[in-house]
């Protein structure tokens, strides 16, 4: 699963909170996207499966606050250990957009 | 990727890479009407941690006006990379504040790349072995302020 938000990040739109909360987002794969924290903690995990069983724990981070603490230590401490290439938070630059392009009125000889 | 923050701390971690455009305060970046308002937190923080690389981008970053072009990160900047390295493309200024900090590590020989300077508290401080760090195992500056909040 990627996470993917406000087209590709573009813009300067934001989600998340903007008062008092923590913002957790964990994607199997890529993050994406403009977030925003007003006040509280916010926690990114890209790159890392997340079990149905720790889902719903983190689904409900009141219901049991241990419980939610250790399921995001045990993810941080998976994806450390992971080496998915496409666990990746935002988009690299292209590099193409930087190349040198000539643009030549004329012949091009080569030998 | 580009993230808000006032007052609170943002850690994130990836498998392989993060690519930030900045981090940045909504008021001090966003606000057309009185530029440089800033309110972060004295403790406001972002940590992040990849299993390969991080690069902070610094361009393109969706500005109303033509002011506040360089990126103003939270008080307490921590970069942790693996051999990928760690690659800053634009200058930054970590917003001042007594608690801040500055944490830059990279892990199996990844290099750290610095194109931008950083910029403490109004004096710059240059690190003092040169822009271009080659193939360090554990590289780390911690800078502390001493400002008044």
């Amino acid at each position: 699963m990627t996470a993917r938000q406000n087209s590709a990040g573009t813009g300067a739109g934001a989600s998340g909170t903007y008062g008092s909360g923590d913002v957790t987002i964990i994607a199997g794969n890529q993050i994406t996207g403009n977030y925003n924290l007003a006040d509280g903690v916010g926690t990114m995990i890209a790159g890392v499966p997340v079990q149905s069983s720790q889902a719903a724990i983190l689904q409900r981070p009141g219901a049991d606050a241990a419980a939610y603490a250790a399921t995001l230590s045990d993810l941080v401490a998976a994806v450390k250990l992971s080496h998915n290439a496409k666990g990746n938070i935002g988009t690299a630059p292209d590099p193409s957009q930087n190349a040198i392009v000539f643009i030549i009125s004329g012949d091009i000889e080569c030998d | 990727m580009t993230l808000s923050v006032i007052d609170g701390t943002w850690n994130a971690f990836a498998a392989n890479d993060i690519s930030l455009k900045e981090v940045n305060n909504p008021n001090g970046a966003f606000n057309t009407l009185q530029s440089f308002l800033f309110n972060y937190a004295s403790d406001a923080a972002a940590n992040f941690w990849a299993g390969n690389a991080i690069e902070l981008i610094g361009a393109n970053l969706g500005r109303l006006t033509s002011v506040n072009k360089t990126p103003i990160y939270a008080p307490i900047l921590s970069l942790n990379a693996g051999v990928g390295g760690i690659k800053i493309d634009k200058s930054i200024i970590l917003a001042p504040s007594s608690k801040g900090s500055l944490t830059i590590i990279t892990r199996d020989g990844g290099d750290f790349e610095r194109r931008g300077r950083f910029r403490f508290d109004g004096v710059e401080r240059h690190h003092d072995v040169g822009q271009r760090f080659e193939r360090l195992h554990h590289f780390l500056v911690r800078a502390r302020q001493h400002s008044p909040e």
